[in-house]
């Protein structure tokens, strides 16, 4: 490299002198001038290595030195010339100073110094170089030198790669970006090509220990995807043995991790009891705990709740619901037939708090127009005042939770609008009851004047007998062949 | 599909633009500059790149500052946690190393966050704050709040846990908050909630927020709170009213690439996003456009926030026209004035779609969504649509002249 722009330079001056002889001092003077690169890997093993921009700068400079000491050179040759000008002339007295020469000369002074100071003070004859410069690094190191420093540039020592060893917190802290963006995606396999990445073996047990940890401040649909992460790490990442261990870890966090999420213990007990279910863990870890009293309250709480999940049926297929139904992964589909079997549960039980419960469990707050649509809907097929009364209620207990916001709300009730003409095909009466439901939730107060201004009204048309043009329709209506 | 567009530009009828609010206070600030905020707040406030007030803000922050007890109730993303952060910021004596003001959060992620945020608005004050953790840093938690913290946020169960070791003292705090009370209330922390409170100098202001309202936060207010304000802003933050839908279908996952060179043109017309699932896939998309001497810039998954708010910078001031980036590194930025979002990737989780392509009342309501699928995705696509009751045609020819 330095060699290269060393010729460059060389080839752009070659009219002062052969350029032979001109890539043979340059290189001498390279190697004199700057630590050269071969010069420091035949005796520098050990020297610190430069930063980059450094380097880079150096060469800058070596190659401005250069051109002075080519122009010293041309002085010398420009002397020579002189000399034999004024052998010509035979008039000696018209001797200049060679760099005056230089100066009167109208040659291009573009990337060729005159031998004079530069602005900043570096180069040219008898100046102490650029302010700072003697900082830079020691061109030659000599080891007679008095101030020579044997340690740093002992040949004894090796120098070889060392990989940091990452402490567990550490390691949390690169899992955690990883775990919060499969919570977006939800693609195991990227999940392991990152851990494989950062990950060392010792700290394998810790990477059951971090998902559920972080799971721990997330919802139920976020836990589900954390043990099917588990399920799918085991074997490709974590072995048996290492998602024992991270489970062993959480036990022991257990204290801890309740301060922060009270109901910590009844969550790893489901994560317990799910990775049992999944193979990934041995039942006897759950069934037949080793030390059992040398664990906290809450470890032993957990332990119980596994323990029972495991036992409450005969086979562990309930298990892969431990988390619920709901959640925004689901199909659109389930989610529905969740919403309206919780209107059913409502309907039976009238407990509020419940449906409000299991509404919030489903995590799917842009489709709660859903839930009033099927409301509205099993309203009308239901032709009961009863039911009427109920679902206005739990409509209008909905908007003051702030559960259905108001655009939720006026999306569901257009969209009976719109269903009406096909609803009604089944529910003949659906029109009245619509009227009637509509103006009761008017009453409750919780509709938008959008939705009183979009009813059909075509239902009151069938009772004006004016429609007709006066016909009258015959009491019986004669039987078709 | 176009009478639903007009209908868009004038705003749903009968709904306020912004929402239906409920509110027992009735001065609204749609400027921070009158609020009358210290200059060092106001400072933090513009430097973090707010504007404009949201419709919580401009209602909640006066009565906050002004000492009441506040309910406030608004969908998350709307700015809830900048409104109490400078409500506490305005009222901090930073002269006293004291803690001054406690925030519950329901999880340790959402405390750190709404920390950032207060350190991000108070940067100009010297205000110490601290999110507790827990975990392997309790000795670092208490070192930090024993030096004096002027904000404390944590779970109430790790807040209590603080107050009981004796390293966080209660005599001085002014103000108690409770964010997302419903989510905390869900999560069990009712003990806890009331433990802490009781703590409490019985004359500290109380400032409650949460997306919705059930009976049991209505009830903690009616234990903590005396004559509250209470703020109800109803409405949906996001949007997709006015958005033109389309997908093309790629067939295979390799033909993305292709059509997407050839949407090129068109995308640079104006400014667009481009949504993949994974990091990985970011830098992927990335370098082969790159390759393919298109200038395009993303959001790195290596990225510190620094340099992602840069990224930002640049493409909000228009130097770069066309943004690759997937749904957590785009989180809480605002790239609503985007009118084209292409999603490379469908989202797989669902709430997502709105997350990336709907918009806020304010912007306008324009906008063209362009979602790749190929064989696979059709019936996730189909899903899309039933779940947020819209429709998604096939794209036209003619795109540019939409966009």
């Amino acid at each position: 490299m330095d060699i290269e722009t060393a010729q460059q330079n060389g080839n752009a001056d070659s009219r002062e002198s052969s350029v032979e002889r001109e890539l043979n001092e340059e290189v001498q003077a390279v190697e004199l001038n700057g630590s050269s690169d071969s010069a420091k890997s035949l005796n520098g093993l050990m020297k610190k290595p430069l930063p980059v921009g450094d380097g880079h700068d150096r060469i800058k400079r070596k190659a401005k030195r250069l051109i002075q000491r080519q122009n010293s050179r041309g002085e010398t040759n420009g002397a020579a010339s002189a000399a034999i000008a004024a052998a010509l002339n035979g008039t000696t007295g018209s001797y200049v100073v060679p760099h005056r020469r230089w100066k009167n000369s109208r040659r291009s002074r573009n990337g060729h110094g005159r031998g004079l100071p530069k602005k900043g003070g570096a180069g040219g004859k008898g100046v102490w170089g650029l302010p700072g410069s003697e900082a830079l690094e020691e061109v030659y190191e000599d080891e007679n030198d008095p101030n020579y420093d044997s340690e740093c540039n002992d040949k004894n020592i090796e120098l070889r790669e060392v990989i940091p060893e990452v402490t567990p917190e550490e390691f949390f802290k690169l899992a955690e970006p990883i775990v919060l963006e499969y919570y977006e995606h939800g693609d195991t396999h990227e999940v392991a090509v990152s851990f494989d990445e950062i990950l060392t073996g010792p700290l394998r047990p810790y990477v059951t220990s971090v998902v559920v940890e972080i799971s721990m401040d997330h919802k139920d649909s976020q836990r589900e995807m954390t043990s099917v992460l588990i399920s799918d790490l085991y074997g490709r990442v974590i072995t048996a043995k290492d998602i024992e261990k991270g489970f062993e870890i959480l036990l022991e966090n257990l204290p801890d991790l309740t301060l922060d999420t009270p109901d910590a213990p009844t969550i790893l007990g489901n994560f317990l009891a799910r990775a049992v279910a999944d193979d990934c863990l041995p039942p006897k870890f759950v069934t037949k705990p080793t030390d059992l009293d040398a664990q906290s309250q809450h470890a032993a709480a957990a332990i119980r709740r596994a323990d029972t999940l495991l036992h409450m049926k005969q086979g562990w297929a309930h298990l892969d619901n431990v988390w619920g139904m709901g959640g925004p992964l689901r199909p659109v589909k389930t989610i529905t037939k969740e919403m309206t079997l919780l209107l059913k549960e409502y309907l039976s039980s009238r407990d509020i708090q419940e449906a409000h419960r299991c509404l919030r469990a489903l995590e799917v707050p842009h489709f709660h127009h859903e839930l009033v649509y099927e409301a509205i809907v099993m309203t009308l097929e239901s032709l009961s005042q009863t039911t009427e009364e109920a679902m206005c209620e739990l409509l209008k207990s909905l908007d003051e939770a702030c559960l259905v916001l108001p655009a939720g709300m006026e999306q569901g009730f257009l969209r009976v609008f719109d269903d009406m003409a096909d609803i009604v095909l089944d529910v003949p009466l659906a029109y009245i009851i619509l009227d009637r439901f509509v103006e009761r939730c008017n009453r409750a107060g919780f509709i938008t004047d959008k939705i009183l201004s979009n009813m059909p009204s075509r239902g009151r048309k069938r009772f004006v007998s004016e429609g007709d043009g006066g016909h009258i329709k015959p009491q019986t209506i004669p039987i078709r062949d | 599909m176009d009478d639903r567009s007009d209908i868009a530009h004038e705003g749903p009828s009968g709904m306020d633009p912004e929402g239906v609010i409920e509110s027992t206070w009735h001065e609204v600030y749609d400027n921070f500059d009158d609020m009358n905020l210290r200059e060092e707040l106001l400072r933090g406030i513009y430097g973090y790149g707010f504007e404009k007030p949201s419709a919580i803000q401009q209602r909640a922050i006066i009565p906050c500052v002004k000492g009441r007890d506040v309910i406030a109730q608004a969908q998350s993303g709307t700015g809830k946690t900048a409104t109490f952060s400078i409500a506490i910021l305005q009222q901090i004596d930073t002269s006293i190393r004291d803690c001054q003001a406690l925030i519950l959060a329901p999880t340790r992620e959402l405390a750190t966050q709404i920390q950032r945020v207060v350190m991000a608005l108070g940067e100009y004050m010297k205000v110490h704050s601290h999110a507790c953790i827990g975990g392997t840093n309790v000795r670092e938690d208490a070192r930090n709040l024993e030096s004096g913290c002027h904000v404390v946020v944590g779970t109430p169960g790790r807040v209590y846990d603080m107050i009981n070791r004796k390293v966080l003292r209660t005599h001085n705090i002014k103000l108690f908050v409770l964010d997302e009370a419903d989510e905390m209330l869900s999560r069990g922390f009712k003990d806890q909630i009331q433990d802490v409170f009781k703590m409490l100098p019985p004359d500290v202001q109380v400032i409650l927020l949460s997306a919705t309202m059930p009976p049991d936060v209505l009830e903690v207010s009616r234990c903590f709170m005396r004559d509250p304000v209470s703020i109800l802003v109803k409405k949906e933050e996001l949007t997709l009213e006015g958005i033109k839908q389309f997908y093309v279908n790629v067939k295979q996952e390799n033909w993305k690439l292709g059509t997407l060179c050839d949407l090129y043109d068109t995308l640079s017309i104006t400014q667009s996003v481009i949504f993949c699932n994974t990091r990985r896939k970011v830098d992927q998309l990335t370098q082969e456009m790159t390759n393919h001497n298109f200038t395009v810039s993303a959001m790195h998954g290596d990225m510190e926030q620094r340099d992602r708010e840069v990224i930002m910078k640049q493409f909000r001031s228009g130097s770069s026209r066309v943004l690759i980036t997937t749904d957590l590194l785009a989180r809480g930025i605002d790239v609503q004035q985007v009118s084209l979002v292409i999603n490379y990737d469908l989202p797989s989780n669902r709430e997502n779609y709105i997350h990336r392509i709907g918009r806020g009342g304010r912007f306008g309501r324009k906008g063209v969504a362009i979602n790749f699928i190929t064989d696979e995705d059709r019936r996730i696509l189909k899903d899309i649509e039933q779940f947020y009751h819209t429709t998604i045609e096939e794209m036209p020819a003619n795109i540019a002249d939409l966009i």
